[in-house]
């Protein structure tokens, strides 16, 4: 398979998405006109697969959507969206037009009066919230309500300026839409989406880095001559290139092994962790590559890097998955890692 | 399925006859198993299997098999600390390097030897004043009738004391302004031969796997001569490829971190977790730049990556296995071995193959142009 970012659809998407970048001021909070190109084009939708439809939800397709909004830093909630217009379908029912919110929860929804969501993506801008809890032997339910009846409490934002509400509802006003097979594979999928934002978003940073050290001149020439330099820039290509093999790999697993969540569950882990150790190398070498400008608000390098540390938090965040892992691995007996690493038990 | 779990059968296979030499003691695990793992007889057990000369078209003796067959038999044996030093180079890039650039006779002479695990080559490339900068060598062949007099000394020549023939970068024209690669070719030195003095050298670790051998008035034959005169650092670089890409880049330490990891105790999770990702993120890359070998060739940078993050994870798993056995409850004198070994081989994960400040030039140059 192609590897991720390649694609003619990722370069279509990024296309559109790259339009409202020259301003990086309309690139806080929410483009809502940005969302609405993006869903009029169906690039929100490419996740969803509809009843007797053996083509549609392409997590592949959705990858390459997602390292171009990754990459572009687009201030929309394009992995909660698709997402939640996804598990809308799967449940059997029609996708409300507008934007959706995405919480997921481990807990079971209490059965009356109010309840508050808290830290929801883009809460305080929906039209509708999706939730996702357990229901009865291990399945999940999924529940949504309109927006006009839900009360944003607090509004708040991420490390990288990314818009966040406590919205609080009352339970009367959720409808039940349906029953999906666990809310571990909406954890998954959201983990594997945030993961994908990530690998565009440390592509982006690695191409910004590169430029830079090829035209910023200093002491006489382009500062890529001095091999203190060419070490950063490793750091931050190294990064990008091991995501991407890893998130690759994901992609793979989560389209052949639709039946086998815990191969799965162990690429997704694998993806967060790697994501987030390249999070963090990319953005320290990033910006000691650009030196001051690249620390300004106005120049677009914090953009992808704040992004960086941020989505790392998101969906458990990349030390969660370590621990989830590492568990994994011990209790597969002697061989367990590289029985996992092979895919061969 | 998965590029991963199509080779299933296949591992199970080696893993099979890995149990079934373990049980009967043919072998104890150890960290660098193909750099100091030097077992003859284990190679060609291995030969019997059919996993020496993989790739080689089967009139040389070879199975005609693909890289990535080759790559994961290799992986399994190297993460089984198996001791598979002996026919290494030989079958990792002398074998690939006459397939491209040798003659018929030079294969039809060789490649069956080596994919019987009995015909064992060496390496001579480094000298006392060329390391890094390889193409500065001055081991000089200077034509005489019927072949060629080769004078000079190589270091660094991984298990020449035990080999039948060396492949030798030499220069066969003198150096002139512009071009510093032309004018070197590669030939296959029979060890035997008359001059030739090899003599060991003993690496921080005890062990000797390392040695100089001299070249005082040997005469090579014509037909020993790789490819065409003046080609021998267009071959090199291909050679490099192989050489920079494979498992022995990050599978190294595994077998420490394998006892590290089943002797951890319960806070371990975290770390385990963290290195298992990068170790298979690793393996996935150089799966990849396996799978383009076969189709061809790959960007030098690719290999060059690789080896960089590759050998910088070893590094770092010496002192994660550390931790993780000063956690344990009890600890092994087979885990406290395999940590020794690897604390005292880690300066080398990062040297061989060509050291990391060259790969990451590669890189940025690659990036950068």
């Amino acid at each position: 398979m192609t590897a991720t970012g390649t694609t003619d659809l990722h370069a279509v998407v990024d296309s559109l998405l790259g339009k409202g970048n020259a301003d990086p001021a309309r690139r806080s909070g929410y483009d809502p006109e940005l969302w609405d190109q993006l869903q009029r084009s169906g690039f929100d939708r490419v996740l969803v697969r509809e009843p007797g439809d053996e083509e549609g939800g392409s997590f592949s397709e959705f990858g390459e959507v997602l390292t171009a909004a990754g990459a572009n830093a687009s201030p929309v909630p394009i992995v909660e969206a698709s997402l939640a217009s996804a598990l809308v379908t799967q449940a059997g029912r029609a996708i409300p037009s507008g934007l959706i919110a995405l919480y997921r929860t481990d807990d079971p929804l209490q059965t009356r009066g109010a309840v508050v969501f808290d830290q929801v993506p883009y809460g305080q801008h929906a039209d509708w919230l999706t939730v996702v809890s357990p229901g009865p032997d291990g399945s999940a339910r999924l529940h949504q309500a309109n927006c006009d009846s839900v009360r944003v409490v607090n509004e708040s934002t991420t490390l990288a300026s990314e818009p966040r509400a406590d919205l609080e509802v009352n339970v009367t006003e959720l409808d039940e839409l349906g029953v999906l097979p666990s809310v571990w594979q909406v954890t998954l999928q959201l983990a594997a989406a945030r993961a994908l934002l990530m690998v565009g978003a440390l592509q982006r940073t690695r191409d910004l880095a590169v430029e830079y050290t090829r035209f910023r001149e200093q002491f006489g020439g382009p500062i890529i001559r001095f091999q203190a330099v060419q070490n950063l820039v490793v750091e931050v290509v190294t990064a990008a290139e091991v995501a991407r093999a890893m998130c690759d790999h994901m992609i793979q697993c989560i389209i052949a092994e639709e039946t086998d969540t815990r191969r799965q569950s162990l690429a997704v882990a694998a993806a967060r962790v790697v994501t987030g150790e390249s999070a963090v190398t990319a953005f320290r070498a990033a910006h000691q590559i650009f030196g001051a400008i690249g620390f300004t608000k106005e120049h677009e390098l914090h953009l992808c890097t704040t992004r960086l540390l941020s989505w790392r938090e998101d969906d458990r965040c990349d030390r969660w998955w370590a621990q989830w892992l590492g568990r994994e691995v011990r209790a597969s007996g002697e061989r367990g890692m590289w029985q996992i690493i092979t895919g061969a038990p | 399925m998965t590029a991963t779990s199509r080779y299933t059968a296949l591992r199970t296979e080696v893993r099979d006859f890995i149990s079934a030499e373990l049980d009967s003691g043919g072998f104890v695990p150890m960290c660098d198993s193909w750099l100091n793992g030097h077992d003859p007889l284990f190679s060609r057990r291995l030969a019997e299997r059919g996993w020496l000369g993989m790739t080689f078209p089967t009139k040389y003796g070879g199975r005609g098999r693909t890289a990535l067959e080759r790559f994961v038999v290799n992986e399994e044996l190297l993460a089984a600390g198996a001791p598979v030093a002996a026919h290494w180079v030989a079958d990792r890039q002398t074998g690939p390097l006459l397939l491209r650039f040798g003659s018929e006779s030079q294969k039809h002479r060789f490649l069956p030897g080596i994919a019987r695990g009995e015909l064992l080559v060496a390496i001579g490339m480094s000298e006392p004043d060329s390391g890094s900068d390889l193409a500065s060598l001055k081991t000089r062949a200077t034509k005489v009738a019927g072949g060629w007099e080769v004078n000079g000394t190589k270091v660094w020549t991984s298990h020449a004391p035990h080999s039948h023939i060396v492949v030798a970068l030499v220069r066969t024209t003198p150096r002139q302004n512009g071009d510093r690669h032309a004018g070197l070719s590669q030939m296959i030195i029979d060890l035997a031969s008359d001059g030739v003095a090899i003599s060991p050298i003993e690496v921080m670790t005890g062990k000797a796997h390392f040695a100089e051998v001299s070249f005082d008035g040997v005469f090579v034959p014509d037909e020993m001569l790789i490819g065409q005169e003046g080609d021998g650092w267009k071959q090199v670089t291909s050679e490099l490829a192989y050489e920079r890409s494979g498992p022995e880049r990050f599978l190294s330490t595994y077998p420490l971190m394998e006892n590290a990891v089943t002797e951890s105790g319960p806070n371990s999770d975290r770390a385990i977790g963290g290195y298992s990702a990068n170790l298979w993120a690793l393996h996935l890359l150089s799966q990849g730049v396996n799978a383009a070998l076969e189709s061809g060739s790959v960007e030098p940078a690719r290999p060059a990556l690789v080896k960089n993050a590759g050998t910088l994870l070893e590094k770092r798993s010496v002192e994660i296995a550390r931790d993780l056995l000063l956690d344990a409850v009890a600890p092994s004198a087979t885990s406290q071995r395999l940590l020794r070994q690897a604390q005292l081989a880690q300066p080398g994960f990062t040297l061989r193959g060509g050291t990391n400040e060259v790969m990451r030039t590669m890189i940025a140059r690659r990036w950068t142009a």
